[in-house]
């Protein structure tokens, strides 16, 4: 409860800051609110307090907010200059909080009520946030497009909850998942139904394939700063309301026969995300659109994850996300300096950018090489551990087919790379950037690093 | 009338629910203006209005009525965000044809 009135107090904070001219303070707030929180996260471990029977803040709820709270936090930093470039900077702020606070309900949610309500919290900010370069047609048609598919995958997702209301005759998942097994009048091709919805409109948040059109498109379209929000925390959302739903419900009951095949459906979508977001990925060269595909490939290890879990392991999604998000908001971070200067995104803007500045192009390729997965970063023992769960559970073929795919991801991050370290610049002249900025880049990566060498120490901390 | 409207199957408000859903659906799908698509996503959540009250009244929980407050509102504020988006749009290119938006390609 504390956690939830902080950060739409903090919203509410910045709305009517512009109003007493307390502009200067929002930022330091903000920055201060999103420590506060992960410290009432960490403080509130182990209580399971649950609010108006509607949340309850178990251990894995806290963990996904501590999560995107930190991401929050690095993303605040990242994106600094996309708020002193406004002019109206205070409704961003409390837009980026609102959606934010939409995270929260969905990684705690005990009622489906919740679920779609934090679906839409998370989402409307968001519709308004890829827009926000409103003279640039470009941006005018990512929002138009993003909110036009989000508000009819939430019409999907409002249909799905509705079926198993009518199935089960409640929304709390804990009776959801007590009622499903018993023999109910027309329930259960009405929660079939519901389930598969459900699955498909949280597919379309977290850009699965055969629901990730729009992704690219609109990553593209979007300001950078906002594509690195959309990349991340959007999808610690997806996967916090989808992992919340199966474990509470599917993972409980797998041996149940629809969960069985429910399960396998999952597993053919995560699988042809993986496929086709890094096949697509290797063709691009505009680097946003490149990032845009290749997180599409891992939304597809995520949802590999969560289609392996049993109600023992699971704390493989969250070690992924924390994984990925930190390394592609690195990568995200020097992309906007370097798009900011060079006008461009493409991959010949980053030719020579180690001889430009050398920092920049090693927290570049620390985050590369963490999403491609090369060890000792945390990308590599994220994936192991996916794959680890995925040869437990005998699908040796399909660890086999995973692993080659990613050696196509291997391909298209050492691109970049090699751009940055052994093509010639353009330009001659060095690339400068703060050293608060450089500070802060040198400390996450390092933060990378820590979570790569040593996972264990933060999974027992939650799990 | 009253013992008429209690005596109609919940089937009937499925199917019904479900044409009207289909409707919406079809209306994205093939309409090219904008408003017209909004107006459709609009018919999607009411169709989901009609079965969540209809399935309450079957039940017999009151949560069911209680969620479709949620849902009008959600659904007031997604329409005074897309309409914001649309007028946006408008300035830019002078048309609500949603053919016209097809600069993002791969």
């Amino acid at each position: 409860m504390k956690e939830l009135l902080l950060l739409s107090g903090l919203g509410i904070l910045s709305l009517v800051a512009e109003i007493i001219n307390a502009r200067k303070l929002i930022y330091p707030l903000v920055i201060i609110g999103l420590f506060v929180n992960i410290g009432l996260c960490v403080g509130d471990l182990g209580t399971n307090e649950t609010v108006y029977g509607m949340l309850k803040l178990d251990n894995s709820a806290l963990a996904f907010t501590i999560l995107s709270s930190l991401i929050a936090l690095i993303w605040f930093i990242v994106a600094k200059n996309y708020f002193s470039d406004e002019t109206n900077i205070s409704d961003h702020f409390s837009l980026v909080l609102f959606s934010l606070v939409g995270v929260f309900l969905l990684a705690s949610y005990t009622h489906l009520s919740m679920l779609f309500l934090g679906v839409e919290i998370l989402s409307i900010p968001v519709y308004i946030l890829a827009g926000s370069d409103k003279r640039n047609v470009y941006s005018n048609e990512a929002a138009f497009k993003y909110f036009l598919l989000g508000a009819f995958a939430s019409g999907f997702l409002l249909l799905g909850i509705v079926f198993i209301y009518g199935g089960v005759g409640s929304f709390y998942i804990a009776q959801i998942a007590a009622t499903s097994m018993l023999p109910y009048g027309l329930s259960e091709p009405l929660l079939i139904a519901g389930f598969l919805l459900i699955l498909f409109a949280l597919a379309f948040k977290m850009s699965a394939v055969p629901f990730h059109f729009w992704a690219p498109d609109v990553y593209t379209g979007a300001p950078t700063s906002i594509t690195a929000y959309m990349s991340t925390l959007v999808k610690i959302g997806a996967v916090a309301g989808f992992y919340r739903l199966f474990v509470g419900v599917i993972a409980v009951y797998h041996n149940y026969n629809f969960f069985e095949s429910y399960t396998t459906i999952l597993l053919i979508i995560a699988l042809l995300t993986i496929i086709i977001g890094n096949v697509i990925a290797a063709t691009q060269t505009n680097i946003k659109r490149l990032l845009a595909y290749s997180s599409i490939g891992h939304a597809g290890f995520i949802l590999l994850g969560i289609s392996m879990i049993r109600p023992i392991v699971f704390y493989t999604v969250w070690y992924y996300l924390l994984a990925y998000c930190i390394a592609n908001i690195l990568a995200f971070w020097v992309l906007i300096i370097v798009e900011k200067q060079t006008q461009s995104e493409n991959i010949s803007a980053f030719n020579g950018l180690a001889k430009r500045n050398p920092i920049l192009a090693g927290t570049m390729s620390v985050g590369l090489l963490s999403m491609a997965g090369i060890p000792p970063l945390g990308g590599f023992f994220a994936k192991y551990f996916v794959l680890l769960d995925v040869i437990g559970r005998g699908y040796m073929l399909i660890a086999v087919v995973v692993i080659l795919i990613s050696l196509i991801g291997v391909y298209y991050y050492f691109k970049i790379i090699i751009a940055m370290f052994a093509k010639e610049p353009a330009e001659s002249s060095t690339l400068s950037v703060g050293s608060f900025t450089k500070l802060i880049m040198i400390l996450v990566s390092v933060f990378l690093l820590i979570i790569g060498l040593m996972p264990d120490y933060f999974l027992n901390y939650f799990f | 009338m009253k013992e008429v409207i209690i005596g109609i199957p919940i089937q009937w408000y499925i199917f019904l629910s479900i044409a009207l859903f289909c409707i919406g659906v079809l209306g994205v799908l093939f309409r090219r203006n904008a408003i017209i698509i909004f107006m459709c996503v609009e018919l999607m959540l009411n169709a989901v209005n009609l079965l969540m009250v209809a399935f309450s009244r079957y039940i017999g929980d009151t949560g069911g009525q209680v969620f479709v407050f949620f849902v009008m509102v959600v659904a007031a504020a997604e329409v005074a965000v897309g309409l914001a988006i649309l007028m946006m749009v408008y300035r830019n290119i002078k048309s609500s044809d949603i053919d016209k938006l097809n600069k993002l390609k791969w």
